[in-house]
């Protein structure tokens, strides 16, 4: 038997478990994609790393106890972490979740999507897929970097600018870079703000987006004169 | 003795109960859109000439492509844009296949069962597996060109006011002609299957229709319309030879040309232009005897499957050995302008004002199905006359024979409803 610190609390575990079973044991828990008890654990998907004393991140459904291990499964950093993994196993997923047979329902990527705030990538990531100029650039009122991505920006690819028919980003930094090139490419920015309330004034998010979006405009609008 | 038959049609796009009113031999019928109003023109006011068309393409999910380019015809003649004539080609060209989808889809999933005495497509599909399965194939393959044409199968994205966005590639225009090709075989099995049909005897009682008019061939767009009368007249003078009434008991309007009640659609496009189908003869002689029975609609729609599909392969061709010019310059500039467009179902007039931001400050828009509703009331209180000389009182017969009809006709309910004037104050 081996004892392991979870959080500050004291478990005993037997040899050659990992640290998984300690935090279970513990009555903490720790998300986790791909780990399968007993047949996969490979640590592939990241999700369930913890924190050793030393700073170090470990995925602990892989890493072995040792006596007297200390690890911390909740921080800050570790929050971060995760939805960082998270926004990158997203990014190549593409949520397409019509054409899952899941239907969205019963997924825990999709819970965990909810639950971190991750709700994939812009438009734009997928739309240099297809080697066109960026509409932005040449001044057109293009909603991709501001739009979930998944749909394979056909709209883009045929030259028509995106009109964010799948909805908001959220996250404010992206919010805050978008204006930021908006403003840099001279678009006109009431027309944004009539594509944006074209699909996305039905989002419940909306509200929270649109005013982002105005708070950064002043800021940028004030900075530029 | 008073009856009364409600019967909520099935198998229509859209929501629509019809009531027939059987009084001591006579009959009365009321066509009824119990679809609830979407308030599009309340929508679309103050949206600037690029957002218009986007939005008025979401009307209607099957005809998407139809309202698209009525709304862009519209805004064009409001800002006076003139485009290149290759662009119109393939303006028509993007309608045309679209056309053809639809009519696959009406005449497949909706309206052929009837003719067979059955229920279903399912019941269809295990009576005639060969039949429906042509069906599934020409609609797969008509997909594919409206999808190669419109940039997706729904809400196109290829063209907006002023042209196509981008050239379309060689080996794309390519693609649709080997597509269309392939079709080409498949519509014209159909057609034969469908011609030989047996329809239900009626006699329209009211032959008046309306179409766009087509400067030459068919189904190509312009600004005129073309009344059974001959009367050839400007689509922006619509308010003058069409007017409309409210009507109480439906969510629709009903329409009357020059007082007369009119009908739209393929049957109106054939009786108006079949001697322009060359090569078609002996299926339009055929179609023709026929062509004063409303029912005859499914044969105009089998017909307009084989020829759209011919025409646009025919007129793509020609486009693969030069460069077309897809797009024009143009100044936004206030103005007011009405788009008429055959859709699949008929007329469809788009009408807007604009001011000189390109911002719509006025739309109106008028479908094929609204345009009909009044023509289905007639020909179904005809219909129930006959039947009750023929049968008696058979609510059963009547029933099934009503919306046979209704079917026939092809209703598309969620652009119907059409009836709320709203003052916005904006
Ligand atoms: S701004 Fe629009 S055109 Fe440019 S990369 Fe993003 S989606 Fe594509
Ligand atoms: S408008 Fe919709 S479908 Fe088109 S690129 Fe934007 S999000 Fe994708």
């Amino acid at each position: 038997m081996v004892k392991v610190i979870v959080n500050g609390k004291e478990v005993e575990v037997s040899e050659g478990s990992v640290v998984l079973d300690a935090i279970k044991k513990a009555g903490y828990s720790v998300p986790t994609l791909c780990f399968f008890k007993g047949v996969y654990n490979e640590a592939a998907c990241r999700m369930c790393l913890v924190e050793l004393p030393n700073g170090k991140l470990v995925p602990s459904c892989a890493y072995p106890v040792s006596d007297g291990l200390k690890i911390t499964t909740d921080s800050e950093r570790l929050r971060k972490t995760r939805r960082m993994v998270l926004e990158l196993i997203l990014a190549v997923h593409k949520m397409k979740c019509y054409q899952c047979a899941r239907k969205g329902g019963f997924c825990l990527l999709l819970d965990f999507a909810k639950e971190f705030g991750v709700e994939g990538i812009p438009v734009c990531a997928e739309c240099p897929l297809h080697g066109e100029d960026c509409l932005l650039v040449k001044g057109e009122p293009c909603l991709g970097f501001l739009t979930i991505a998944g749909c394979g920006s056909p709209c883009t690819r045929e030259g028509t600018p995106c009109f964010g028919c799948r909805g908001p980003v959220t996250r404010e930094d992206v919010i805050e870079t978008a204006v930021k090139r908006f403003i840099e490419h001279g678009v006109d920015l009431r027309d944004l703000h009539s594509r944006m309330k074209l699909f996305w004034s039905s989002f419940p998010q909306f509200k929270h987006v649109f005013d982002l979006v105005l708070k950064y405009e002043k800021k940028y609008m004030g900075e530029k004169k | 003795m008073s009856l009364e038959v409600v019967e909520r049609i099935d198998k229509v796009f859209g929501h629509l109960e019809l009531k027939l009113v059987v009084d001591s031999g006579k009959v009365e019928s009321k066509f009824t859109v119990t679809q609830d109003a979407r308030f599009i023109e309340v929508v679309l006011e103050g949206r600037s000439y690029l957002e218009a068309p986007v939005i008025a393409s979401r009307i209607c999910g099957a005809c998407s492509i139809a309202h698209f380019l009525a709304s862009v015809n519209a805004l064009e003649n409001a800002m006076g844009v003139e485009l290149p004539e290759d662009a119109m080609i393939l303006k028509d060209a993007m309608n045309k296949a679209q056309i053809a989808q639809n009519n696959i889809v009406h005449l497949f999933f909706l309206a052929l069962p009837d003719y067979y005495g059955l229920k279903t497509l399912g019941e269809l599909l295990s009576k005639k597996p060969d039949l429906v399965k042509i069906g599934f194939k020409l609609n797969s393959l008509s997909l594919k060109a409206v999808d190669l044409l419109g940039g997706r199968i729904v809400n196109p994205n290829t063209y907006s006011v002023g042209g196509f966005r981008k050239d379309l590639a060689r080996d794309r225009i390519e693609k649709v002609v080997k597509t269309l090709r392939e079709a080409e075989d498949y519509a014209k099995q159909v057609l034969e299957k469908v011609i030989e049909l047996e329809l239900p005897e009626l006699e329209d009682p009211a032959p008046n229709y309306v179409v766009v008019q087509s400067p030459q061939g068919y189904l190509n767009t312009s600004n005129n319309l073309y009344g059974s009368d001959g009367e050839v007249f400007l689509g922006i003078d619509y308010t003058k030879y069409i007017e409309e009434k409210i009507v109480e008991y439906s969510n629709s309007k009903a329409y009357y040309y020059k007082g007369k009640v009119f009908y739209v659609g393929s049957r109106a496009r054939l009786n108006a232009y079949h001697e322009r189908l060359l090569g078609y003869e002996d299926y339009i002689s055929k179609i023709l005897k026929e062509s004063n029975n409303p029912f005859s609609n499914i044969k105009a729609k089998a017909l307009e499957i084989l020829y759209t599909i011919v025409d646009v392969r025919e007129r793509l061709e020609e486009f693969l050995d030069k460069k077309p010019k897809l797009r024009t310059e143009f100044k936004v500039r206030a103005g007011e302008g009405v788009g008429v467009l055959e859709a699949p179902r008929g007329l469809l007039i788009h009408h807007y004002k604009v001011d000189n931001e390109g911002k719509i400050t006025y739309a109106n828009i008028i479908t094929p199905t609204a345009f009909n509703s009044r023509h289905i009331e007639v020909s179904a209180t005809k219909l129930g006359e006959r039947v009750l000389e023929a049968n008696g009182v058979d609510v059963g017969e009547l029933q099934r024979k009503a919306s046979m009809l209704i079917r026939a006709y092809d209703p598309c309910l969620p652009c119907a409803v059409h009836v709320t004037v709203l003052k916005s104050e904006r």
